[in-house]
């Protein structure tokens, strides 16, 4: 369960002031994929970050699994996967060395860790390369390698940034399918996308957020409900309008 | 903590491990380049000075009417005479071999006292040959000055060594294993600054502005070891690395000098490598771990505000510059009493460098280099840890 509430986070740079986030809150419960829709600079990624504690919130509060991001960051830590498509693993080690370098730096096991990547690796059908350095793997077996990485200390919740952005169709439908198995799994999904179909397809429950504000968050269906539409399209451009971003695009 | 860092720097390590090109650049390529350059120089200078010598020189000599100067100059020049007598100023100036020389007074009965010779040589300065014919015409001149001088003597029943009462004779003092190590003095502080601050930029850059780059940064820190071992470990890593860098740097020297690249530098004396005992070379290493420490301390530092590889050798191109501009200046300069030198970065280490090399090894000076590049680097690693521990470490400014 993560739970943010009225997160607000202003960026200072010798330039200008940039205020990312105002009071930003949303929900996402275990079984449920969420997601937070909006386009490019809403402030998608600043809000996944302070979920997974790269970030501080100047304001409010996040609780992940019952523990205070700022409080407790390392037990949160513990409990978060967490993904963005800009990471491109890179070097030479293998899939392999990376998985047991994150499981070293989560602190796991070495028996548990041999255990868990073979679940993973049969999972993902990875077995073929995971000897094999990463720079040589292709896209989407980069993309099954850095999942492997992010679950290897079994978290309950996952965080990713973006999660289709630059994938081929047939990476993309890995990717979904993994997070579609893992909502199976009781576990909490929160996912950012700049693109309606993968928010549509996917989530459960969608924030749409623009500049910095949420202006939209509900089940999609009771979305749907409310303004007598089948798609989310619709849904967001009404919004868009009433908050006036259409006009500054 | 220590612990976790490790972690980090075994990663960081057997990624590079590898990589052939990081383990060629860094190992093999000092080992195999030094030689090569030394070698070179060497053998390009010591071919120059042979075709010099072996050169067949055309001589106008004018003047010379008994030859017997012709029959000097025969010692010390290959050369064919230009029979001519009428001096060709134009051909001189063109022709890198051609030279004249004009003797006046030759005629005259030299072993009179009161008779004098004036001899005039026209060269080209701008032509390495016509220079080096002139110069060996000089040196006849003077041979047959001293010919003239002791048959002059001779009428007067004395000789040369009668006028010379003094007999001078060095004695070199300086231990026989320092002997020839000037020119390892002068080169060593200088390759080693390069290959340290050059090795660690590229790796340096990589594991801070790289990994920003490639978005691998924010997956490590979602995690539970700190941030602080986290920058400590890529700080080893990159230390590591630089030392590595500069020991083979070290041994390609060596290798160089040995096989007799000191000539290139004017160097007689191959460089004895026994004279190093394992004091020199333990505090020889000492110099450059905290060197390296320094270097990579420094650029990491640097890397981590950059937010992406190129904005990253833009901030530390300035400093390696700085670096290598430092390595010149003190590349000619003896070692300076001043204790406060020892203090200053990068210079300090070359002075001790050279103190150790020419075996005049000082402990003040060694602990104050110590101590202030030791502190340096903590100050370094503490910036380090401080950025890391800050949101700006995560700045990729989209
Ligand atoms: N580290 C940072 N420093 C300054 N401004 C930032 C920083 N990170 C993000 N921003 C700014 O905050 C706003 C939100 O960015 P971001 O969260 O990356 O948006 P999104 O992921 O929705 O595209 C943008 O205007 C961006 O320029
Ligand atoms: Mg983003």
């Amino acid at each position: 369960m993560v739970s943010v509430k009225n997160v607000s986070k202003t960026f200072v740079s010798r330039k200008k002031k940039v205020k990312a986030l105002d009071k930003v809150f949303f929900h996402a419960e275990p079984g449920e994929i969420f997601g937070l829709l909006g386009p490019n600079g809403a402030g998608k990624t600043t809000a996944l970050r302070i979920v997974s504690t790269l970030l501080r919130p100047d304001e409010g509060e996040v609780v992940v699994n019952g523990f205070n991001t700022l409080k407790k960051p390392q037990q949160v830590r513990k409990r978060i996967g967490f993904l963005t498509s800009d990471m491109r693993l890179s070097g030479n080690l293998s899939a392999k060395d990376l998985i047991f370098f994150f499981a070293d730096l989560s602190r796991v096991p070495r028996e548990t860790t041999e255990k868990r990547m073979k679940e993973l690796a049969d999972y993902l059908d990875m077995n073929d390369f995971l000897d094999r350095s990463v720079d040589k793997l292709s896209t989407g077996m980069k993309q099954k390698a850095a999942i492997a990485v992010s679950l290897i200390h079994d978290p309950d919740v996952i965080v990713f940034d973006e999660p289709t952005n630059g994938l081929d169709i047939i990476t993309s439908k890995t990717v979904t399918d993994f997070l579609k198995d893992f909502r199976e799994r009781g576990k909490t999904v929160i996912i950012s996308t700049h693109v309606m179909s993968v928010a549509e397809k996917l989530c459960d429950k969608v924030a749409i957020i623009l500049e910095g504000k949420i202006a939209e968050n509900d089940k999609l269906k009771d979305m749907y409900a409310r303004y007598s539409t089948d798609n989310l399209e619709d849904v967001f451009f009404t919004v868009a309008e009433k908050e006036g971003v259409l006009e500054d695009a | 903590m220590l612990k976790d860092s490790f972690v980090i720097y075994r990663k960081e390590l057997k990624n590079m491990m590898k990589d052939r090109r990081a383990i060629f650049s860094v190992f093999i390529l000092p080992m195999i380049i030094l030689p090569i350059i030394f070698l070179t120089i060497g053998f390009v200078t010591s071919a120059q000075q042979r075709t010099d010598a072996e050169t067949l020189y055309l001589v106008n000599i004018i003047g010379d009417e008994d030859g017997r100067f012709t029959e000097v100059l025969q010692d010390f020049l290959v050369f064919e005479r230009d029979e001519t007598r009428v001096p060709d100023y134009t051909r001189a100036l063109e022709s890198d071999n051609y030279i004249i020389v004009e003797l006046e007074g030759a005629d005259s009965d030299l072993t009179q006292v009161g008779k004098r010779l004036d001899a005039k040589i026209y060269y080209r300065s701008t032509s390495r040959r016509s220079s080096f014919a002139a110069q060996q015409v000089r040196n006849a001149l003077n041979q047959y000055s001293s010919l003239i001088m002791s048959e002059r003597l001779k009428a007067l029943g004395l000789s040369l060594d009668d006028l010379n009462p003094v007999r001078t004779e060095m004695q070199d003092l300086a231990p026989e294993e320092a002997r020839g190590t000037e020119f390892l003095a002068i080169m060593l502080p200088y390759f080693v600054l390069i290959f340290i601050f050059a090795g660690s930029m590229n790796i340096g850059l990589d594991t801070t502005a790289g990994e920003k780059e490639r978005g691998s940064l924010a997956p490590v820190l979602v995690n539970q070891v700190s941030r602080s071992s986290i920058a400590l470990g890529k700080v080893f890593y990159v230390m590591t690395v630089a030392v590595l860098n500069s020991f083979f740097t070290f041994v390609g020297l060596m290798v160089a000098f040995t096989l007799g690249g000191s000539e290139a530098f004017g160097g007689e004396i191959p460089v004895n490598l026994a004279g190093f005992g394992i004091g020199s070379l333990i505090a020889l290493l000492l110099v450059l771990l905290t060197l390296a420490g320094f270097a990579a301390s420094l650029i990491i530092l640097v890397g981590s505000f950059a937010r992406n590889m190129k904005e990253g050798a833009g901030y530390v191109m300035p400093f390696y510059l700085l670096a290598i501009f430092a390595g010149i200046a003190t590349m000619n300069m003896e070692a300076v009493h001043q204790i406060h030198f020892y203090a200053l970065p990068v210079v300090n280490s070359v002075f001790v460098m050279k103190d150790i090399l020419t075996l005049q090894f000082f402990w003040s000076r060694f602990v104050v280099m110590f101590l202030s590049n030791l502190l340096y680097t903590s100050l370094l690693v503490l910036g380090v840890a401080r950025l890391f521990n800050s949101e700006k470490v995560l700045n990729t400014g989209s």
